[in-house]
C-alpha cells in the first residue's frame, strides 16, 4: 500500500472517521429505530443519553431523573467549606433537552426486564430496547444505631449534594469557636474513597482562619483510607492538630439529640456531626433484580456494561460492583462503554475493546491539591489495571506542583460537567 | 509531506489492522480523555489545553514524552504510563481529526499590545503567523485558553520543573517576567 499524499491519508482515515460514533451517524439502521431509556441523570446517566444521541441522532432517547435541576456531589466539599455557593453545584437539563432527549422529571418505581418496560410515579408506562440504569447509591440505614432519615436531619449525611449539604454548611457556619466536629467515615465500598478526607481538610482549612479553637475528629472503621499518605502529609502541613483520624474503630451508635457518638472503644462529644453511612445500589436497581443481594451492588459484564443477571438493562456508575473507585470520572466512562455496546449490538457490528479510566482530584487547602489516576483493562472478563500505570501524587512535590493540582481540579470540573449538561 | 510526517503514516498503517478498527479505537480511547481535556478535546476549562485539532505528531510525541517522563506533568506522566504506541497514535489521530476549537475568552488591551511586541521580537520566529502556524507539527497556540498557555511558559520558566522543554523555550523564557507571560498567554489566545 503506498500512501502518496496527505490528502489520501486524510481520506483513508476520513472513511473511517466520518462513520465513528462520537462523530456522526454511521448509517439509517435499526438502531435508528430503538427506543433506550436512561434512568438517572446525573455522572453516569448524562453522559450516557448524551453519547447514545450523539452516536444516532435519530434514535428515541429518553432520560428519566427525579429532580428539575442535578445538584453535584464533586466541589460540594468547597461549600461545606465555606469555599463556594450551591450554584456552583447546580445544573439544568435544558440543553440535553434541545439536543433532542426526551428529559422526564419523574421517579422511576418499576422496570420489568422481560416485558421491558420501566413504570414511572406518574402512572404511566414506557417500553425500551434497551435500559441504561445510572442511580447512585442508598444508605444502609440501620447500619449505626440511632441514624435514620430522621436523624440526618441533625446529624447530616451530606453524601448527596442538596439540602444536605446546605444544613451541613451552616451547622459548620453556626459551630461556636472551640467546637467539635466528627465525621464518620463509611466502610469499603463507597461512593468517593478520598471524600470524607477531603471533607475534613476544607472544614479545617475554615476553621484555620474563623474558628482557629476547634477541632476535626474523623472516625472511621478502616484502617486506611485513600491517598493516605498525601493527606496526612497535607494536614502535617496545613492543619497540625486540628484533624486527628481514628482508624479501625467502628461506629455502633449515635445519640442525635445529644450529638454523641458511641464507637466500640469510646464516646465521642461532636458540636456537629456528619455521619456519612454505609452504601449499596440505588434503591431502583434493586427492585429491577440486577443487584447482588449478597454485596448489595450490580455485577455486569466489564466489555459492555449490561447487567449480568437482566438482560437489555445496562448498569453504570456507582451502583456497579466493579474494581473501579465509586467516582463521577468512573461513572462518565462507563457511561461511554454501554453506548459503544448498546450501538453495536443494535448494528450489528462487533464490539471495540473497552478503555476505562478514572482520575479524582481532592482539595487539601484550596490551593494545595492532590490526585489519582487509573488506567483498566479486561482481560478474560476482569478489569484490572494497566501494571505500572496511574497512581497518586508524588510525596515530594513542590508547592507549585500542589497549587497547579488544584487549578486543574477546578478544569477539571468545568470539563466534565460541560460535557453533561452542554 | 515531511519526513516525520511519512514515518507516523508508516507507523500508523503498520499499527492498524483497518481504517475502521482504528477510528473505533481512536474514539473509545480519545473518549476517557473527555472528563478533563472536554468533549472531542475542545476544552471548556481555561487551565486545560484545547487538545482537538493538533498535530497529529505533536500529541503522538507529547504522549510518549509524558510516559518517558521526559515532559514534565503533574498528572499526565501517570496516565500516558497506561498506554502502548498503537493506543497513543489512535488517540493522536482521533484528536488530530477533531475540529479546533478556539475558546471563548476575555482579554485586556494593553497586555493584548505588549504581547504582539514580545511575540515579533521573541517567538515569531517558530510560532510563526501569530502562532496560529501548525509548521513543523507545532503546537497552535492562536485560540488555546491563556490560563493554561500562562501555565506552561511558568513551567518552562521554573528550573525546578523537571523536563525537557524543547531548550528553545526553557532560554526564551527564562528572562520573561510574569507580566510578560501573561501578556504573551493573551495575545496568543486572542489569535484566531
Ligand atoms: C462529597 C463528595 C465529593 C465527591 N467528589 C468527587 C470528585 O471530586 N470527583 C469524582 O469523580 N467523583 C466525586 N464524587 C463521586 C460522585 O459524586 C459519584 O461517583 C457520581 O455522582 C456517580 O454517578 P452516578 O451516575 O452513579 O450517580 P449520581 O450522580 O448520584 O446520579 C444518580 C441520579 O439518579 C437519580 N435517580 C436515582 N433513582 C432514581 C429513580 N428511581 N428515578 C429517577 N431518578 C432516579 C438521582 O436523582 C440522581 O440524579 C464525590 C462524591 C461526594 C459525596
Amino acid at each position: 500500500m503506498t500512501i502518496a499524499n496527505r490528502r489520501d491519508f486524510l481520506r483513508l482515515l476520513g472513511s473511517a472517521s466520518l462513520v465513528a460514533w462520537g462523530i456522526a451517524p454511521r448509517r439509517a439502521s435499526a438502531a435508528a429505530k430503538a427506543k433506550v431509556i436512561v434512568i438517572g441523570g446525573g455522572y453516569g446517566g448524562a453522559i450516557a443519553a448524551r453519547y447514545l444521541k450523539m452516536g444516532e441522532p435519530e434514535m428515541e432517547v429518553t432520560l428519566i431523573e427525579r429532580n428539575k435541576r442535578y445538584v453535584s456531589c464533586p466541589m460540594s466539599n468547597e461549600v461545606v467549606g465555606g469555599e463556594a455557593s450551591m450554584d456552583f453545584l447546580t445544573f439544568g437539563y435544558d440543553k440535553l433537552e434541545r439536543q433532542g432527549i426526551k428529559v422526564i422529571f419523574d421517579t422511576v418505581e418499576a422496570i420489568d426486564p422481560q416485558a421491558r418496560t420501566v413504570r414511572i410515579k406518574s402512572g404511566k408506562t414506557l417500553n425500551y430496547d434497551s435500559c441504561v440504569l445510572s442511580p447512585g447509591v442508598d444508605f444502609e440505614w440501620g447500619d449505626i444505631e440511632g441514624y435514620d432519615e430522621a436523624a440526618a436531619q441533625i446529624m447530616p449525611h451530606a453524601w448527596k449534594a442538596g439540602p444536605q449539604t446546605v444544613l451541613l454548611a451552616k451547622q459548620i457556619q453556626d459551630m461556636k469557636d472551640g467546637g467539635t466536629f466528627i465525621i464518620c467515615a463509611p466502610d469499603d465500598p463507597f461512593r468517593c474513597p478520598p471524600g470524607p478526607y477531603e471533607r475534613a481538610s476544607l472544614v479545617a482549612h475554615y476553621f484555620k482562619r474563623h474558628k482557629p479553637k476547634s477541632k476535626i475528629i474523623i472516625l472511621d472503621n478502616k484502617t486506611k483510607f485513600s491517598k493516605e499518605g498525601l493527606f496526612k502529609q497535607g494536614w502535617k502541613q496545613h492543619y497540625e492538630g486540628i484533624i486527628t483520624w481514628h482508624g479501625g474503630d467502628a461506629v455502633k451508635r449515635v445519640e442525635p439529640k445529644t450529638r454523641k457518638v458511641f464507637t466500640e472503644a469510646q464516646t465521642y462529644q461532636g458540636d456537629v456531626v456528619n455521619v456519612i453511612p454505609n452504601q449499596l445500589a440505588g434503591k431502583i436497581a434493586h427492585l429491577a433484580g440486577v443487584v447482588d443481594k449478597s454485596t448489595g451492588w450490580c455485577p455486569v459484564d466489564f466489555a459492555t456494561f449490561e447487567s449480568r443477571l437482566q438482560k437489555n438493562i445496562y448498569v453504570i456508575g456507582d451502583a456497579t460492583e466493579s474494581p473501579m473507585p465509586k467516582s463521577g470520572y468512573s461513572a462518565n466512562s462507563q457511561a461511554k462503554i454501554c453506548v459503544s455496546a448498546i450501538l453495536a449490538r443494535l448494528r450489528n457490528e462487533p464490539l471495540t475493546e473497552p478503555a476505562l479510566t478514572n482520575t479524582c482530584y481532592s482539595l487539601i487547602t484550596p490551593d494545595h491539591g492532590i490526585s489519582v489516576a487509573h488506567i483498566f483493562e479486561l482481560k478474560n472478563g476482569k478489569l484490572s489495571l494497566v501494571p505500572g500505570s496511574g497512581g497518586v501524587s508524588p510525596m515530594d512535590a513542590t508547592p507549585e506542583f500542589r497549587r497547579l493540582e488544584s487549578i486543574y481540579a477546578h478544569s477539571w470540573y468545568k470539563n466534565i460537567t460541560t460535557e453533561m449538561f452542554g | 509531506m515531511t519526513h516525520s510526517m511519512v514515518k507516523s503514516l508508516l507507523l500508523a498503517v503498520s499499527l492498524t489492522l483497518s481504517a475502521t478498527a482504528s477510528a473505533d479505537l481512536g474514539s473509545m480511547l480519545g473518549n476517557t480523555c473527555a472528563g478533563c481535556h472536554g468533549l472531542n478535546g475542545a476544552s471548556a476549562g481555561e487551565t486545560m489545553p484545547i487538545i482537538s485539532g493538533l498535530p497529529r505528531d505533536f500529541i503522538f510525541m507529547a504522549m510518549k514524552e509524558y510516559r518517558e517522563g521526559t515532559r514534565g506533568s503533574t498528572i499526565m506522566g501517570r496516565i500516558a504510563k497506561g498506554y502502548n504506541d498503537q493506543q497513543i497514535a489512535a488517540m493522536a489521530d482521533f484528536f488530530a481529526r477533531q475540529k479546533r476549537t478556539p475558546a471563548t475568552q476575555k482579554f485586556d488591551l494593553a497586555a493584548l499590545k505588549r504581547g504582539e511586541k514580545l511575540h515579533i521580537k521573541r517567538c515569531e520566529a517558530c510560532h510563526r503567523d501569530n502562532g496560529t502556524s501548525m509548521a513543523l507539527d507545532m503546537q497552535p497556540l492562536a485560540g488555546q485558553w491563556a490560563g493554561y498557555l500562562n501555565i506552561y511558559m511558568g513551567t518552562c520558566r521554573d528550573p525546578k520543573w523537571k523536563s525537557r522543554h524543547p531548550d528553545a523555550m526553557t532560554v526564551i523564557c527564562s528572562d520573561l517576567d510574569a507580566e510578560d507571560v501573561a501578556a504573551l498567554a493573551q495575545f496568543y489566545a486572542s489569535q484566531k
